[in-house]
């Protein structure tokens, strides 16, 4: 066996090739992976069967390897141009009907190949000899008639290989130039090499073609690591233009029709053959109102209703863009439109919407305030009459009519107190309820609300107790009228349920920024089950009197929701047989004036 | 020349506008209603009245117009007015203004007798001083 340090460099291809196949193999889901991979393993073939053959002595053995080794060389070229045809989108072209006429000729050659000895069609003869350049013992293989034949045939589906990629490149996107210009260094390589060997133009008898395809190889190969070939092919640029749901149209710098996607077409029903080359306001200006000025600039974009033939109306976002492959040149312009009828019909529809709802709510509002004023004013007729008559205004009267009288202003007064829970129900449905804040003095209000209920429970001969803690500010900030409104909502209902006892009103502080209204009672109490319901609208509570007024069942419901506008809370603790107490809790506003 | 505190009325319901004079002229007032704003506002122009008992909610000319035209008119812009109102949050965007406030006093509807006259004493009272 041979030894020499020429080896080296086809250990090292060897090794290389045989990785970058295996690791196209892995890429094997894009479709030029598999010829690259089949190409890398070719040439690993080529690469180890030539070494093998170069370290014998023995002419047998390196007849033998040669022949072995030709399924390389027959393959090298085949899997490239199939390669070269799967990266520029051809992948197509290559079927069984087309991979059976090609092999026609490498199929040959190998048959002649493998007989060559016999017929020496393909090498003339076949004998050893020693390299002057590198001392190795050598196959010497002067070429046949038939190794010219499959030199054609070789350079011939390389060069249409090449074809193709040439075009790729003249055809791509800056961002794949480079991909193909790798991919044309990487061939050029052995196309060089091969031609230094088969013409004698180096000196050496070495064939360093099978490394110079490695070399090949790994440059193609890094092409790979570093753009991603097999990540994502060229051919994917035509897929994704064509599968755009939007309409695509792009126009030359003189604003003809360059190209257009399949939606533009099925969209506006054109035949592609007809519109290429045509001036875009030719084509498309009976529909899409686009000027000439409107290409100027980075971008244009309008919401346009276009009327499409045999189709009602649509509207679409339009987007004009500038293209440019050089900076300040110009190479075109993009048209974009995004069909956005049912985005306009929506908002349309909302609008509608929108629009009932204000007049709805306006309409509400409206209905509040002319309720409020058509109930409230004969029911200040009647108790206004009523009072006066009752004074003797309109003459005397009799003991009999002034107790009619007091009824009737009685009766106007429970009228008159629905009426006016009834509108704050509806005010805090709508929230239209608003809190009049202003500064108060707590012991003249509240002193007053308990002045006016005292007399309430004394015509009930229950004991009235109230308190004003000393600690409570001497002005405070909120809603005075709404406090009175809920103190005499839960005191009256306490006196209107007590038989007997007393009722206590205390209004308290509960800490630097919280203060209490307690009401407590010694009633019958509530039921368990009425307690969970007891703040609920409408909600009445059983009595065992039944010629008592029950109520409505608003008042407790309207006090804690004001309760909560004023961010408080309201709680009712209460055990059958044993009263009742209702706790309000709010919050000192922070600029109520403490005493001091 | 009144001899008599002069009240004006303006209220367009005819029952609320009696029982409103009754009960003032029961202060020993002497009271003109109007059931209209604007026939009220054309007396207003050359009246000086104690005391203007006003229904915010007037057909056609609405109580805030009036209150206004009585607030810029430098004769008047310091008579008491009483306000009647059903709806109080018409009465607090009133209030929200300094300068519509000003001697001005609320009533909610239905007002009652008892208040009317106490009110309405104390600032003829106030008016007369």
């Amino acid at each position: 066996m041979q030894s020499t340090f020429y080896v080296f460099p086809w250990i090292i291809s060897i090794t290389l090739t045989l990785a970058m196949g295996f690791y196209a193999l892995r890429r094997r889901k894009n479709i030029a992976a598999i010829p690259f991979a089949a190409m890398c393993f070719f040439a690993t073939w080529w690469s180890v069967f030539y070494l093998t053959g170069v370290l014998s002595y023995d002419l047998a053995f390196k007849i033998l390897t040669a022949k072995i080794m030709y399924i390389g060389v027959l393959g090298v070229p085949l899997s490239w141009t199939a390669f070269a045809l799967a990266f520029s989108g051809r992948g197509d072209w290559i079927n069984k009907r087309t991979a059976s006429l090609v092999l026609i000729v490498p199929v040959i050659t190998y048959i002649i190949v493998c007989t060559t000895d016999i017929h020496h069609l393909h090498w003339a003869q076949l004998s050893l000899v020693t390299d002057e350049v590198t001392g190795l013992v050598l196959l010497d293989a002067p070429a046949g008639w038939w190794f010219w034949v499959h030199a054609l045939y070789t350079y011939s589906i390389l060069l249409f290989g090449t074809f193709f990629l040439i075009r790729q490149f003249l055809e791509a996107q800056n961002i794949y130039r480079w991909q193909i210009f790798i991919s044309i260094i990487a061939i050029l390589a052995p196309w060089i090499s091969n031609a230094l060997v088969v013409f004698s133009l180096i000196t050496t008898r070495l064939d360093i073609t099978s490394l110079t395809f490695s070399f090949s190889i790994l440059v193609l190969g890094w092409g790979y690591f570093r753009y991603g070939f097999l990540d994502l092919v060229p051919v994917a640029q035509r897929a994704v233009f064509d599968s755009i749901p939007d309409v695509v149209i792009v126009l030359d710098p003189d604003l003809r029709i360059a190209e257009l996607n399949p939606a533009s077409l099925r969209t506006f029903e054109l035949g592609s053959a007809l519109v290429m080359g045509q001036p875009f306001k030719l084509v498309f200006g009976q529909w899409l109102p686009v000027e000439e000025m409107n290409f100027a600039g980075d971008g244009f974009y309008k919401q346009v209703l276009v009327a499409i033939n045999l189709n009602p109306a649509r509207w679409f976002d339009v987007f004009i863009n500038t293209l440019h492959d050089q900076p300040n040149h110009i190479a075109g312009y993009l048209i974009t439109m995004r069909d956005i009828t049912s985005y306009k019909e929506n908002e349309a529809a909302l609008g509608i919407a929108r629009d009932d709802a204000v007049r709805a709510n306006s309409f509400k509002t409206q209905l509040l305030a002319n309720v409020s004023h058509e109930l409230r004013t004969p029911l200040g007729v009647i108790s206004g009459y009523t009072e006066l008559m009752a004074r003797g205004s309109y003459g005397q009267i009799t003991e009999k009519q002034s107790s009619i009288l007091a009824r009737v202003k009685e009766s106007a007064q429970y009228l008159d107190s629905l009426v006016a829970e009834l509108i704050d129900q509806a005010q805090l449905d709508s929230g239209k309820l608003q809190l009049a804040v202003a500064s108060f003095e707590p012991r003249e209000v509240f002193g007053q609300v308990f002045g006016q209920l005292t007399v309430l429970a004394e015509a009930k001969n229950l004991d009235f107790q109230s308190e004003i803690s000393t600690d409570i500010p001497i002005v405070m900030t909120a809603d005075s009228q709404r406090l009175k409104q809920i103190l005499v909502n839960l005191i009256s209902n306490a006196i209107k349920f007590t038989e007997h006892g007393k009722v206590e009103a205390k209004i308290l502080r509960l800490s630097d920024s919280q203060w209490v209204m307690q009401v407590s009672d010694s009633g019958p109490g509530i039921a368990p089950d009425a307690l969970e319901t007891i703040f609920e609208p409408f909600r009445q509570l059983e009595h065992a009197v039944k010629n008592i007024r029950k109520g409505y069942g608003l008042g407790l419901s309207i006090s804690k929701q004001i309760v909560e506008l004023m961010n408080g809370t309201i709680e009712v603790k209460s055990q059958v047989g044993q009263g009742s107490t209702f706790t309000i809790t709010l919050q000192l506003e922070t600029d109520s004036v403490d005493g001091t | 020349m009144h001899s008599k505190p002069l009240v004006v009325v303006v209220e367009d319901d005819e029952y609320l506008a009696d029982i409103y004079s009754d009960i003032l002229k029961g202060i020993d007032a002497e009271v003109i209603v109007f059931n209209d704003g604007e026939t009220a506002l054309m007396y207003l122009a050359s009246a000086s009245p104690a005391l203007i008992v006003l229904d915010l909610n007037l057909p056609k000319y609405p109580g805030s117009k009036i209150l206004t035209f009585v607030r810029d008119n430098p004769k008047l812009r310091d008579t008491w007015v009483i306000i009647t109102s059903a709806d109080t949050g018409q009465v607090a965007d009133l209030n929200r203004s300094a300068h519509l406030s000003h001697n001005l006093l609320t009533l909610i509807k239905p007002v009652s007798v008892d208040q009317l006259e106490q009110l309405a004493r104390r600032l003829i009272s106030k008016a007369t001083d």
